[in-house]
């Protein structure tokens, strides 16, 4: 446990948890404009918690990286396994504490909660997705590509946001979005049987 | 360093290239630029969103592969300034390459040779871009590559994204995103907005590549322990120096980086009344006799008989007291537009000077019904078109009633004063 904890730089990530959680759960019903289409007759805003989930998944994502090499795809321990249950568990304390301040700061408790939880899940998945296909270090990109390129090409013509596109969604009720979680959990459990990714570059 | 096959900008190019211009021809109107380069050159400001993370990324990418190598593969046979330049012109360019080909494609739509101004402007995209590829750089140097890549997509997005987003106006202009508000036919864009850009992203730049590294690369491995606390107080102040000029050059600006063109700059017809375009507004066609005859249409029922009618936005004068009549005009409009914008006219100068009473809503409300009735009324005259979908119980009235309503309705809103409902007196 305190291997998984230490080699992973938990202190870091515990660190990080708490600042987002913190702040998700200060923010968690505000909306943040996205700027690019200000012009247009369409919905230019998403709710502010994308961000903190998006920094805490990129520092997840890069502190658990550090800890694996590829020497250890042939270990006894699991790491794809401990690396999961490393990541779960500090991303359900964030989503407690973001719940938690929510609750303190009057803005309710499960709408942010619920929130916060939904987006760091879900880019959490494809953080896992992409080292599903032998991304490594660099599947933290995917869920920050993901959030860029959703940004800019969410709006349809009808003026509300593409199902694909259910992270600027202020509502946690997204299909899609329970879909991509869905979807990472089943990557992740294949990681932690097949110890290896799908694909080794 | 590695040869250019291997550079990352290289193989990214492509993809951002293709994304940048999905994204220009999905959400930017190639009419809005019609006539003016500046428009144009500052409507492609909207692909520095792709532009600016391909420079930073890349650079990041570089940036890490020699904070892995370092002592390997760049042995200190160049100076620091030299290293950074060969680390970071591929990805600069990268950037460039991306910028330009949005501003090249405005540009062919404007339909209007560039002119020496807009120079300033691709010079203010150039600088911003290499500021996000020093901030990849910086990243790359002091993080390794598994932080340093996605930091720099979530930085130099989240500084793009948000600085634009913030009711405090000159933070806009440090990005240069905004930018894109520019220009209506009738307005150039504000100087003051491109310097902020470009000061702002020079003193940032240099400012990263001081906190980037030093001239030993040999000294340490980890570069942050090398850099000494001059140096880095020369890089934080240089970034902080950024910051505090860009907003103070753009302490003025407010929402929209652009000013009205002086009147001086509008070319007025010989017919009655006189009718004032500009250049910009003139390259789809002189169609100032199309707006004389709109006017004239109403003035014959009894509207006032403005001198002058000008589609300047520089000053705000009145038909009764200046005996000028302010309209809009762009480029592409269509001629049922111009008519339109034209009869529009004496409803929006109510509009423009909405009296200070408790009937706000009601002086809106007639105010609209009066722009109904004078764009269909000219449209009919004027072009033939005719008017339908007029609001009951206006539509109901004979063409004299609706004539003396309208009248009645002017005269009473420009005395501030609510008119009475069509039909009531009519």
């Amino acid at each position: 446990m305190t291997s998984v904890f230490r080699t992973r730089q938990g202190l870091t990530c515990l660190f990080a948890t708490m600042i987002c959680g913190v702040g998700a759960g200060f923010y968690g019903q505000k909306l943040i404009s996205i700027p690019f289409l200000g012009s247009l007759t369409m919905p230019t805003q998403m709710p502010a918690p994308v961000i903190p989930a998006l920094l805490l998944c990129v520092i997840l994502g890069a502190c658990v990286t550090g800890a694996e090499r590829r020497w250890m795809h042939a270990s006894v321990r699991n790491i794809w396994a401990h690396s999961a249950v490393f990541v779960i568990i500090l991303a359900l304390l964030s989503t407690l504490l973001c719940s938690g301040v929510g609750a303190l700061t009057n803005q309710g408790m499960v709408m942010p909660g619920a929130l916060y939880g939904r987006d760091l899940a879900g880019l959490l998945a494809l953080w896992v997705l992409g080292r599903l296909f032998g991304l490594f270090a660099a599947a933290t990109v995917v869920p920050v590509g993901y959030v860029v390129f959703a940004s800019a090409f969410a709006r349809n013509k009808e003026a509300s946001f593409y199902p694909w596109a259910w992270i600027m969604e202020s509502h946690p009720q997204a299909w899609m979005g329970i879909c991509i979680i869905a979807t990472g959990i089943v990557a992740a459990l294949i990681l932690a049987l097949r110890r290896q990714p799908l694909y080794i570059g | 360093m590695y040869p250019l096959a291997k550079r990352p900008s290289v193989w990214l190019l492509p993809l951002f290239l293709v994304v940048a211009l999905i994204y220009l021809f999905s959400y930017t109107e190639m009419e809005s630029v019609r006539g003016s380069s500046q428009a144009a050159v500052a409507a492609a400001s909207t692909t520095l969103l792709f532009s600016c993370l391909l420079s930073s990324v890349s650079s990041a990418v570089e940036s890490s592969r020699e904070h892995l190598s370092r002592g390997v593969l760049d042995a200190a046979s160049r100076n620091y300034f030299e290293r950074v330049f060969f680390r970071l012109w591929p990805s600069v360019t990268a950037g460039v390459i991306v910028q330009f080909t949005s501003a090249i494609i405005l540009l062919l739509n404007s339909k209007v040779i560039p002119q020496l101004s807009d120079a300033l402007i691709l010079l203010g995209y150039v600088l911003a871009i290499t500021a996000h590829a020093a901030f990849g750089n910086f990243l790359g140097q002091w993080f390794h590559g598994r932080f340093s890549i996605p930091l720099a997509l979530v930085g130099s997005y989240v500084f793009l994204a948000f600085t634009g987003t913030t009711s405090f106006f000159p933070l806009h202009y440090l990005s240069g995103m905004t930018l894109n508000g520019c220009c209506m036919a009738a307005q150039n864009i504000n100087f003051h907005a491109i310097w902020a850009l470009i000061v702002f992203s020079a003193l940032a730049t240099t400012g990263f590549i001081f906190l980037a590294g030093t001239n030993r690369p040999l000294e340490k491995k980890r570069n942050s322990a090398a850099l000494s606390s001059g140096h880095r107080a020369t890089g934080a102040l240089l970034i902080l120096a950024s910051v505090s000029t860009g907003l103070w050059l753009g302490k003025d600006l407010e929402g929209i980086p652009a000013v009205a063109m002086s009147d001086e700059q509008f070319e007025c017809s010989n017919t009655r009344p006189q009718v004032c375009l500009n250049r910009v507004q003139l390259s789809g066609g002189d169609r100032r006799m199309l707006v004389a005859q709109s006017i004239s249409s109403l003035t014959k029922i009894g509207f006032p008989e403005p001198q002058r009618v000008t589609a300047s936005m520089d000053t705000d004068p009145t038909v009764e007291e200046d005996g000028v009549l302010l309209t809009a005009f762009e480029p592409s409009y269509t001629d049922e537009q111009v008519v339109y914008a034209a009869a529009s006219s004496y409803a929006s100068a109510l509009a423009n000077h909405l009296c200070d009473s408790d009937d706000f809503d009601q002086q809106f409300a007639m105010i609209q019904l009066l722009q109904e009735w004078s764009t269909g009324y000219a449209q009919e005259q004027v072009l033939g078109i005719p008017s339908v979908g007029l609001e009951q119980p206006l539509a109901s009235l004979n063409r004299d009633q609706q004539q003396t309503w309208a009248l009645g309705a002017y005269g009473s809103l420009a005395r501030c004063e609510v008119p009475a409902k069509p039909g009531k007196d009519s």
